[in-house]
Parts: C-alpha cells; sequence; structure tokens
C-alpha cells in the first residue's frame, strides 16, 4: 500500500558505492559493511541493477555486485562554439 | 638475475639494498599503530609517481572512503591517481579475492590488465585466514595467494597485524614468502616511543640487518637506516658540499662536508686519523676556503706543514696569503713566517681565551664572510677539554656550531667520546650535524659515518692505508 | 448464565412451591443451569437415575418445536410441564416442572411400571403420594410455569443484552487505547469481532491491490481457509456491489441469491451477510465482511455493533497507514536530508553530478538519466555524465541540451521542468539546474513508457535545487581560490611599485596575525588574508576583490579609522594595527579609535609583550654569542626563558619536548593538542628566538644552558 519514492536504503547503497567505486562485493559482505540485513539489501541492489548503477557477476550468494561509473563525455563541437 | 623496485620509501631502499625483487611477495608484520597501512600505500603512490608503476590496494575491512581521507594528511591524492588509472582502491571480501584470483578472467585479473598493474597490498593476511584454524590451510592460502601474485609478476606486500594471540604466526606464514618486514613500536627510555623496522627476510636480496628507526612525518614513513642516531638535520639545499678528498667518505656524503654544517669525528689514541683530517682540510684549503686551527697537543706546526704538503698544500704559502690562522695552546716552538698567524693562548684563563678567540674570530671572519669568502674550522676538542675542561666545552661548543652556521662557516671537531664522558659525548652528537667514529679492532682500523645531515650513514668500514694520495682508503 | 443464577434459583423456588412440582431449568445442550427446586422423593428418584445430559438431550429433542407450555409425558406415562424459554431470540432454554399424574391413571401407571420396571419397587410408593391433577389443575399450573418463563426470560434478555453492550463497550474502549498506543494490527482486531459475536460465523476483510482488485488478506470462521487470498473485482458479487455502493450493505436469506456464488464456490452458504467499506481520502480501500451460516441474524443491535466495530477498524487502518506513510515521508526526508548533505560537502562537482544522475535514476527507474553541465560560463564546453545512454546517444542528446540551454536559441528563462522526447522516441523530463539566477546544466531523467511523471517531479525538482546549490557551492569556493590569487597579486604588485608601503603592509599582516593569534581566536583567516590590502584605495580594490566580506572588513576599517562605529570585529582589529604602525607605532594613537574598550586592552597589552620580545631579540642581534646566563634551578630556567625571549608556558612546554627530539606529531599526542597548533608554536618560537629552523633553535637553547626538563 505504500511506497517509497526514494528508498532510503537504495539511497545508502548508492553513495556507498559511488565513495568506494572500487568495491567488490556479495550480498552477504555488502550487508555486512553496511550493516544492513541481506534481506532487505537484496530487493535494494536488484533494483540498482536494474537502473545500471551496479553490476552483477555471477549467480546466487557467490554473485557479485559492483559499482559503474557513468559516463562522461565533454562536449565541445563547433557547431555548439558558433551558436554560443 | 633479480630486478628490483624501488620501495617507496629511501632508507628502506638502502636497507634492503636497492629495492624489493621484482614478483616478491613480502609480509608487512606489526602491531597496530605501527603504520602499515601508511607503508603499503606509500609504496603504492610512490611506486605510481615516481616509478610509473600502477598499483592496487585491497582492503578487506577499512573503507576505502577512509583511507582516501586519511592519506590526504600526506599530501597524497588517491583519487586523482585512480583517474589517471594508476591505482585502485578496491574492497572486498576475502573470499571473493581468493575465489575472484583463482577463476580465469576474474575480477582480480581484469583490474590487473586494466591499470597494467606492478604493485598491490593486500590488507590485511589476518582477515584473508579468518575462520581458518588449521595453521596448514592457513599456510596454503598464502601459498595460493603468493604463487598467483607471482604469475602476474606483482610485487606485494601482505599486511599482517599482529596481536598478543598470533606473534608465533609470521614465522610459519615466512616459509611461503619472499620477504618479512616488521614494524615495531617500543617504550624507548620510558620517554618516547621508538618506532623501529626490521628486515627479518629477503630472498634475494642483502639486507642491512638490525633495527632501523623510522619515523611518520608529514610525507608518510621516513626511516634511517640504522647507526644514525639523530634525525633532524640541517637543510642541505643550497649548500654545496666540498670534497674530504677520500672518495668513498665524498660518496657517503653526497660529494663532501656541506658548507655551514659541523661535523665530529670521533676517535681514540690508537686510531690513525691524521690523515683523515689531513685530506679534509687540506682539500678545504684547495677549495679556496680560509682556515683557523686549533694546534692539537700531539702535532706542532712543523709536523703540519709536513704532512699537508702531502696533501699538495704549502702551509707557508698559505700562511702568506693569510689564509690560515691558528690558535696555540702549547709552549712549542713556531716557525718564523708563521708566527703572524698565531695566536697564543697558553696563558689565558676561560674567560680572556673566549673574548680573545671570538674578537679575533669577529675581526677575521666578519668582513671576510661579506666578501663572499669561506671559512672551514678545526678544533681539537681533546685540548679544550685538557686545557679548559669538560664544562668550557659543553657551554660554549653550540654557540660555536651556531656560529659558525651563521656565518656559512664549516668545521670538524676532533673529540674522543669515551674520554669526556657519556653525557658530554652525546651532547656533542646531538649538537653537531655530522658524525665520524674510527676506532682499532683488533688487527684493524674502522671507519664510520654516523650521522650526517645529507640523512646518510653508513656500515662500519675497513680502513686501509695506501701509498697514494690520500694515503688511506675505505673497505 | 452463570452470573444471575441467584435470582433466577429465587424465582424458580418460589414458583415451584407454588405450583407444587419440582422444577430445573436445563439449556439446549442438557446441562442443569439452576438446582433442583422443590425436589421430592419421586423426582430425585428419577433425577438421580436419568438426570444425565444425555437424557437431557434425547428428552428434548423432540420438543424443538414448542413454542409455550406443554405437558409432556416420560417413558412411565408420568407427566411434566416443559417450556421453553427464549432469551434475545438467540438461545432457548427449558424449563421442566414435574411430576405429576392426570386423573384416574394412578392405577394404569402402577400397573404398567410394575411390568416395565420390576426393579424400582420404592417406586410404587411414591406414586401412591402423587397428586392426580383434573385438566384445570394442569391449565393453572402451565400458566404459571408460564409466568416463570416470562419473567425469567425478561430478565435474561436485560441481563444478556447488558452483558453484550459491556462488551461492546469495552471492546470499543480497548480498541480505542490500541489505535492510539499502536499496539494491535487490524487482523488481530477482527479476530477479536469473531470472538466477540457468537451469532458470527464469519467474518474476513479485503484490502486493495495495486492492479484494483481486492484481495481477501483475513479470514476467520470454520472451514473458511480457502477464502484467504481471493481477490475480485469491484461489483463483483456482494462484496463487490459494497465496493460500488460505498455503503454499508446488510442482506438476509441470501442463501438463493446468485450474488452469493463467490461464496459457494468456495464451500460456504451464508444466511445472512454484511459488508462495509473502509475508506481512505474518500476512495474505498478495503472491505470489512462477515455474516451466518447456520442461521439468520436478525438481531438489529448486532448490526449496529458491526457498523460501530468497523468503524473502528476503519479507524485503526487509516491511522495505521498515515502512521507508515507519514513515517516513509520522514524517511525519505531524512534521506533527501542526507544526499542534500553529501552533495553540499563533497566539494567535487563531478561527484555532485554522480549522485544526481545516479539518485535521479534511482527515484524514477528509468531507463536513463544524464546531466548536461557547463563547467565555465565564458566556454563552450559542455560536459555530460550519464547513465543508460551510449555514446551517440549522449552526444546527440547531449548537443541537443546544450543547445536548449546555453544556444542563442535557448529556452529563456529556463525555471520548470520541460517533457521533450529523444531523437529516438524516448521520453525525458529536463530539470534546469538553475540557482541565484545562474543556469549550471540540465538534468535530463528518461521515463520508462507509459509511465506517469507527475508523482516523481516534486522530489526531482527538489534534487535539482539541491543539486544547483551544491555545484554553487562548489563553484564559489573555486572562485575563493581566484580571489586569493588576486590577493596575492597585489602584494606582489605593492613590492615592486612601492617598497615602503609593502613593508607597511608586511608589517600589518604579521601584528594582525599575532594579535588574533594573541586573542586565540581562530575566526579571522579571511582578515589575515586581505590586512595588507588597507594600504590600497578601497575604490581601486574593488575592481578587483569580488567578496563582499573582503570588501566590507576594508571599508569597516577605513570609517573607525575616521571615527565611527563599526560593528565589525576584524574591522576594529585591522583599525587599531594599522593605526598604530602608520602611526610611529606609539600606542596613544590609537586611545581615540571608537573601537571595542576590551579590544583595545587587549591590544595594548599585545604591544606591550611584542615590544618586549623584540627588545629582547635585537639584544641577541647584537652580540648573537654573548648572551650568558648562570642558572641553576629548572623553574628559574623556564622564568627566564618566558623574560628573555618572551615565551609562554606553554611554548616553554613545547620547546621542552623539541629539545627532547620529539617531531610535532609526537609532540601533539603529548600535550594533546592538534599538530597544526604544535606547529605554530614551534613557528612562534622559532620567530622569538630569531632562528630558522629546529636544529638552531636546539643550539641556541643549550648555548643558553637551558636543559630540558
Amino acid at each position: 500500500m505504500v511506497s517509497f519514492h526514494l528508498h532510503p536504503l537504495q539511497v545508502e547503497c548508492t553513495l556507498f558505492f559511488q565513495d568506494n567505486p572500487y568495491t567488490y562485493e556479495t550480498l552477504k559482505g555488502l550487508a555486512m559493511r553496511l550493516g544492513r540485513n541481506a534481506e532487505d539489501l537484496a530487493a535494494v541492489l536488484d533494483q540498482l541493477v536494474s537502473t545500471m548503477v551496479l553490476e552483477m557477476n555471477g549467480t546466487g550468494d557467490s554473485a557479485i555486485y559492483r559499482y559503474i561509473q557513468p559516463v562522461t563525455i565533454d562536449l565541445q563541437k563547433e557547431e555548439l562554439c558558433e551558436d554560443m | 638475475m633479480v630486478s628490483y623496485t624501488a620501495t617507496g620509501i629511501e632508507g628502506l631502499d638502502v636497507i634492503v639494498n636497492g629495492g624489493f625483487p621484482i614478483g616478491s611477495s613480502i609480509v608487512v608484520d606489526g602491531a597496530p599503530g605501527t603504520g602499515k597501512t601508511i607503508l603499503g600505500m606509500q609504496f603504492l603512490y610512490e611506486g605510481a609517481k615516481a616509478e610509473n608503476e600502477a598499483g592496487i590496494y585491497i582492503t578487506f575491512e577499512e573503507f576505502p572512503e577512509q583511507i582516501y581521507k586519511e592519506m590526504t594528511s600526506f599530501g597524497w591524492d588517491l583519487k586523482a591517481l585512480e583517474r589517471e588509472n594508476k591505482l585502485r582502491v578496491i574492497c572486498l571480501s576475502p573470499e571473493v579475492l581468493i575465489s575472484q584470483m583463482k577463476q580465469p578472467n576474474g575480477i582480480f585479473e581484469q583490474i590487473i590488465k586494466e591499470i597494467d598493474c606492478k604493485r598491490v597490498v593486500i590488507d590485511s593476511l589476518n582477515l584473508l585466514h579468518f575462520g581458518i584454524e588449521n595453521q596448514v590451510e592457513k599456510r596454503e592460502v598464502v601459498f595460493t595467494l603468493r604463487n598467483i601474485l607471482r604469475k602476474y609478476s606483482l610485487t606485494s606486500l601482505l599486511i599482517h597485524e599482529q596481536t598478543s594471540l598470533n606473534k608465533e604466526e609470521i614465522p610459519f606464514v615466512s616459509y611461503v614468502v619472499d620477504g618479512v618486514i616488521r614494524l615495531s613500536l617500543n617504550e624507548h627510555n620510558g620517554i618516547y616511543r621508538k618506532r623501529t623496522l626490521e628486515v627479518l627476510k629477503m630472498r634475494g636480496c642483502r639486507i642491512n640487518e638490525g633495527e632501523h628507526i623510522y619515523r611518520i612525518t608529514d610525507e608518510g614513513v621516513y626511516l634511517v637506516p640504522a647507526l644514525s642516531m639523530f634525525e633532524d638535520m640541517v637543510v642541505t639545499e643550497n649548500q654545496t658540499n666540498v670534497t674530504t678528498g677520500i672518495p668513498a667518505l665524498d660518496k657517503m656524503l653526497s660529494g663532501g662536508i656541506p658548507r655551514g654544517t659541523a661535523f665530529v669525528l670521533d676517535t681514540n689514541s690508537k686510531a690513525n686519523y691524521k690523515y683523515i683530517l689531513a685530506s679534509i682540510v687540506s682539500s678545504r684549503i684547495l677549495a679556496g676556503e680560509k682556515v683557523i686551527l686549533l694546534l692539537s697537543s700531539l702535532s706542532s706546526l712543523y709536523d703540519l706543514e709536513h704532512i699537508y704538503r702531502l696533501y699538495g698544500v704549502e702551509l707557508e704559502e698559505v700562511v702568506k696569503q693569510k689564509r690560515i690562522y691558528f690558535i696555540e695552546h702549547y709552549d712549542r716552538p713556531i716557525p718564523e713566517s708563521f708566527q703572524s698567524a698565531v695566536l697564543h693562548v697558553k696563558r689565558m684563563n676561560n674567560d680572556e681565551y673566549i673574548e680573545t678567540v671570538r674578537a679575533k674570530l669577529n675581526t677575521l671572519v666578519s668582513k671576510d664572510i661579506e666578501d663572499g669568502e669561506k671559512w672551514f674550522v678545526f678544533y681539537d676538542l681533546n685540548t679544550i677539554v685538557s686545557q679548559r675542561g669538560k664544562d668550557f666545552v659543553k657551554r660554549y661548543f653550540t654557540e660555536d656550531i651556531a656560529f659558525i652556521g651563521a656565518t656559512g662557516m664549516s668545521m670538524i671537531a676532533l673529540s674522543n667520546f669515551t674520554e669526556i664522558g657519556t653525557e658530554t659525548a652525546s651532547f656533542l652528537e646531538r649538537t653537531s650535524h655530522g658524525v665520524f667514529q674510527t676506532w682499532v679492532d683488533g688487527n684493524y682500523q674502522y671507519f664510520q659515518l654516523k650521522k650526517s645531515p645529507q640523512g646518510n650513514m653508513s656500515r662500519p668500514l675497513l680502513v686501509e692505508n695506501i701509498q697514494t694520495r690520500p694515503y688511506i682508503r675505505f673497505l | 448464565m452463570r452470573g444471575h443464577v441467584s435470582f433466577l434459583q429465587d424465582i424458580q423456588d418460589a414458583y415451584s412451591y407454588l405450583v407444587n412440582l419440582a422444577v430445573v431449568i436445563i439449556d439446549e445442550d442438557g446441562n442443569e443451569c439452576t438446582a433442583v427446586s422443590n425436589h421430592n422423593s419421586l423426582s430425585r428418584l428419577f433425577h438421580d437415575k436419568w438426570g444425565s445430559k444425555t437424557n437431557y438431550i434425547e428428552f428434548l429433542s423432540p420438543l424443538k418445536g414448542i413454542r409455550q407450555p406443554s405437558v409432556i409425558d416420560n417413558r412411565m406415562g408420568l407427566k411434566t410441564i416443559v417450556s421453553p424459554l427464549r432469551v434475545n431470540q438467540e438461545r432457548t432454554y427449558y424449563i421442566v416442572a414435574g411430576y405429576f399424574i392426570e386423573k384416574s391413571t394412578r392405577s394404569f401407571i402402577q400397573e404398567y411400571i410394575t411390568k416395565k420396571f420390576p426393579e424400582l419397587e420404592e417406586l410404587l410408593g411414591y406414586i401412591e403420594d402423587m397428586p392426580e391433577l383434573t385438566a384445570d389443575e394442569i391449565t393453572n399450573k402451565c400458566q404459571a410455569i408460564g409466568k416463570l418463563t416470562a419473567v425469567a426470560s425478561t430478565y435474561l434478555g436485560v441481563e444478556e443484552t447488558k452483558k453484550v453492550e459491556d462488551e461492546n463497550v469495552a471492546f470499543v474502549h480497548r480498541n480505542l487505547e490500541a489505535i492510539r498506543v499502536d499496539s494491535k494490527d487490524a487482523f488481530s482486531l477482527l479476530e477479536e469481532m469473531y470472538n466477540l459475536h457468537q451469532n458470527l460465523d464469519f467474518i474476513g476483510l479485503a484490502v486493495e491491490k495495486e492492479n484494483g482488485e481486492y484481495n481477501i488478506e483475513a479470514i476467520h470462521g470454520q472451514n473458511t481457509n480457502q477464502l484467504k487470498g481471493l481477490s475480485f473485482l469491484m461489483g463483483e458479487g456482494f462484496l463487490g456491489q459494497t465496493l460500488a455502493s460505498e455503503q454499508f450493505q446488510f442482506w438476509q436469506n441470501v442463501d438463493l441469491d446468485p450474488r452469493v456464488n463467490f461464496f459457494k464456490r468456495h464451500c460456504i452458504s451464508p444466511k445472512s451477510l454484511f459488508c462495509v467499506p473502509f475508506f481512505k481520502d474518500e476512495h474505498v480501500i478495503g472491505i470489512l465482511f462477515g455474516g451466518s451460516i447456520l442461521q439468520e441474524i436478525n438481531d438489529q443491535r448486532f448490526i449496529e455493533q458491526i457498523k460501530v466495530q468497523s468503524s473502528l477498524l476503519n479507524a485503526m487502518v487509516t491511522t495505521k497507514q498515515l502512521r507508515e506513510n507519514l513515517h516513509n515521508h520522514l524517511m525519505e526526508l531524512s534521506t533527501f536530508n542526507e544526499v542534500f548533505r553529501v552533495m553540499t560537502t563533497v566539494k567535487d562537482i563531478k561527484r555532485v553530478l554522480y549522485i544526481l544522475v545516479d539518485i535521479s535514476i534511482n527515484i524514477i527507474r528509468g531507463p536513463f538519466a544524464s546531466i548536461v553541465f557547463k563547467p565555465e560560463m565564458t566556454q563552450s564546453k559542455v560536459d555530460i555524465v550519464s547513465r543508460g545512454l551510449n555514446s551517440k546517444e549522449i552526444n546527440d542528446y547531449g548537443y541537443e541540451v546544450a543547445l536548449r540551454a546555453f544556444s542563442k536559441n535557448k529556452v529563456e528563462n529556463w525555471d520548470e521542468p520541460l517533457q521533450q522526447t529523444t531523437s529516438w522516441g524516448a521520453d525525458v523530463i529536463e530539470f534546469p539546474l538553475r540557482y541565484n539566477g545562474e543556469l549550471y546544466g540540465v538534468m535530463c531523467v528518461g521515463l520508462s513508457p507509459k509511465d506517469n511523471p507527475k508523482k516523481y517531479k516534486p522530489f526531482l525538482s527538489s534534487l535539482a535545487i539541491a543539486g544547483s546549490i551544491s555545484i554553487f557551492l562548489c563553484q564559489k569556493d573555486e572562485e575563493t581560490g581566484t580571489d586569493d590569487y588576486i590577493i596575492t597579486l597585489l602584494y606582489e604588485a605593492l613590492q615592486q611599485q612601492n617598497k615602503e608601503t609593502y613593508a607597511l603592509a608586511e608589517k600589518i599582516r604579521t601584528h594582525v596575525e599575532d594579535f588574533c593569534y594573541y586573542l586565540n581566536d581562530r575566526n579571522y583567516s579571511t582578515l589575515k588574508k586581505i590586512s595588507g590590502l588597507i594600504c590600497y584605495e578601497v575604490a581601486f580594490l574593488k575592481t578587483y576583490v569580488s567578496d563582499p566580506k573582503q570588501l566590507s572588513i576594508l571599508e569597516g576599517c577605513l570609517s573607525v579609522l575616521e571615527k565611527h562605529e563599526s560593528s565589525n570585529r576584524e574591522s576594529e582589529i585591522l583599525a587599531l594595527v594599522y593605526c598604530y604602525l602608520s602611526q610611529e607605532e606609539k600606542l596613544d594613537a590609537v586611545s581615540s579609535l571608537p573601537v571595542d574598550r576590551d579590544l583595545k586592552n587587549q591590544f595594548i597589552s599585545y604591544i606591550h609583550q611584542q615590544s618586549m620580545i623584540e627588545t629582547v631579540i635585537s639584544f641577541d642581534e647584537e652580540r648573537p654569542l654573548a648572551t650568558r646566563s648562570q642558572i641553576s634551578d629548572e623553574t628559574d630556567q623556564a622564568q627566564t626563558l618566558k623574560k628573555k625571549l618572551g615565551l609562554s608556558s606553554r611554548e616553554i612546554e613545547v620547546l621542552n619536548h623539541v629539545l627532547k627530539g620529539f617531531n610535532n606529531r609526537e609532540i601533539a599526542s603529548k600535550l594533546f593538542i592538534s599538530e597544526h597548533t604544535v606547529k605554530n608554536h614551534v613557528t612562534r618560537i622559532l620567530q622569538k628566538l630569531g632562528v630558522s629552523d629546529r636544529a638552531q633553535a636546539i643550539a641556541m637553547i643549550y648555548q643558553l644552558g637551558y636543559s630540558p626538563k
């Protein structure tokens, strides 16, 4: 009946991965690092994988999650220069 | 042929004679607070900066964000290195690491390839071993780890935290790894805590044994190879080193005794130090410096004239040019041509003495210094001690050193540490910028550089007499 | 019934003597509810022999149909009067009164007993004593028993009603309290209702699901478990009809109604059925339903109670939801605050952009999120940080957005989010990253097909604003950097052009720094930075220095010098120092300045301390090697150092550690102060000693004959 726009655990997880971008952890490991229940975290991680914030390698308990850094591109097109 | 890679810590490079063997796995063992993480990160940071070798830091427990933060206090911007693909601070569980390392093209291999990694730090072995009771199994884990690291030719530091429970663990792991470095933190005379580093094992390296003192400074770990007593040193930039005339010694001093510094040569009466001194002083004269010599009881001006001639210096000429002056405490015959350059102080009491000498020095030196002349002083502290007393030395020596430093003069003082007593000796060691020691043991004479403004020390070297200048050689 | 026995027993006793018969009340299940009144030998015999529960049930079973006191024969032809006693049309008890025989039947009965029950010999004697009653007498007795029935029925009815009402009131009270303290959930309330109402054979709760169906989440009653988890739609059957009507509904005789099929399919055949909708914001979010299977529900009061109780249930559910919503909302708010806090503290624009991308994609769960960001207002370069797009898409779309935001044909005063479609047909909302009239970039959040962005907009808009503020803060920090650069430049220019003024400026800086240190206040970093600039014309500075805080310090200082008061302490400090230094270092000069008296006094004592130190230093300079002191006692030594060098006790403490060879870090830990503070102390010690490094300091102190404690 009630759902979050901004799921606290999801945000916590995202910020954790941004702070520690080279983290490679299983669900269990992450639950330990974040001090959260693995059950609660599982759903959140699924969500983050589905929005491509995280990548999952492997399956089951040994699946490893890692952060996908957003793509950064500089744009400096000539037309843009002229237009500006 | 083993090749070596810099450890990131200058002093440590000296101790292991050039660096870590490439591809070796080295355990860094130490109690909490000994600076293992800093040493590990310095190895990677300097590796990336100075050697252009990328590295990864694997942490099982600490969060990378914590490490990023902590290391900024040494001025290390780890995130910038990560952006340059020179570093990765990786956070994972021990199980994940081992399983990924074993897996072909697993995450570990991917990262190694991605940044062309050469160096690895694993923090820590304890956590890798967590939950394993059996020593054999523990050793197997480390063995697997070492083999994989070696396969990728990764020079690696495996951090091991010493606890009161696991002190015996290192010996068993040490069979498997290539090197063991131990960091300790000991109460020193109950006054301050002394940090020491000891290389217990380093396959493929000749190591300097024993405990070496290190400090954690604003730039990370700073290690002073043993035999050095004091870390504070004068700034060596803008100082030109003047040769001592003895090649081995010049090498130790990065070229010679720097201008503006004071050195002490500690010796006993058995040792032959004459050549060492003569070589040093004559080299200063040849380098165009003006000299003040406090004459020793053992060598008169006639002796000096003879010995300096060996080094290509005609003292009489120098006296004529008013480039050398002598302080004489004894009633001895003085060659006529030298009279003008000698200051007789025999009958003066201490106050008169100091006043006279300083007045003389002031008149001699102050104008010269402005003109850019350089002065060198030889002090026979043995003479001062015998003629003026130990307290005199203690009271005025630092002033002299300060004066010398302030006026850009340089000095070497001769002293016999055993004779003047440990208190005065350690005072001299503290106050001077450099300390040489030479002594006789059995049928050999030895020489050692114990302290220098450049931070260099030496092992005890054999002193050999040779037939050509400088008539001595250090081996 | 138990509680009412004594009163009931009394009237039963009274009537039994009146009718001269033994009387007892039994319930439908054959239990005696009262003690037998007016026992005689016969009744005692029968009671002992056949007064068991099973015998009563057997006895009563053919009598269910009777409506009034009736004469019933027992197996021996002895007669009793049986009167059904109804309480509130729900429960039935039976009054049994006996025994008697009809006129002229005694011998006939005796014969029968002798034949059939030879073992009961004593019975014959008892029967001898029994009265033979006429028809009239029997009628009278029946009427009397009828009266007893009426009295008992009324009494029990009232008592029962009272009890039910009490229970109901207690229920309401209990559960209002439960709502208040949030100790119960709807399901346990439901179970309580089930236990409360005897005539309720089942009761259940259906709750709205996201797909518009309603799902039975809880049900109580025998053999009703199969209903749990079933769902139905609006209009479907009785339950669906209640959803549609949004009103309390009560139906009787529903066995044959086709709308009851929903239940019948699952082997439940209700006779009566009620349904109560409950609401949140005028929308039906669930229904409570229940009914009887065995018999119809006729009791109007029951219906009323159900209404009350379901309102209670509704209130509980709504309160819970509100609580949960409020809680979630608060959590969302605190989460959002956390995001904002991180963004504003990272001081790293790139990280801010990462957060915007990741959090927005978290919120909307769409296919992509990108930030088009313009790092330099004056250049045409834009940075794009993106998640979920390939590089061609980033290029094309990013370019398009950049044109919209920054080109000549840009959207003017872009304040509100715009919904757009990308070249490949994806819906996207673009939030301008705007703060203080400056457009830093655009946050573009891709939508899933057919997703309604309305519900996300407020959150994303807030996020965009938070992001803009963070970017603003980062850039402001960088600008301070440029200001620092300009300040340095101005000092250098002064050094080149006017050596004398530069020397004054340097002196001002030193004194301001020292005085601030003397005041032991670290808050004057801006002042320390700019103090020397007072030597410039403020009007000139205005063209270079952009920070209003810096300018206001300088302007404030000038106004103090012109004898106007200023509320800015930094201006006052600067004015004191400037006034003192520019007027030949005479303290009289500052006396007329309109500054805080305390501050002025502090400045004066600061200057006194300073001049003392300088005296010592100049003494040292004249005769660098000639300072002498014969010092014996350690405290004397420290005192001397204090006096001669103007060292503070703390500085002497630090110096002691320096002499022992500790580095700053070690000293900090020994003295429980920060490393930075130690550095400050050491710098000041070196200054006061007039030396440039630690070695010289050590030498000098030894030379003074001082040794560390």
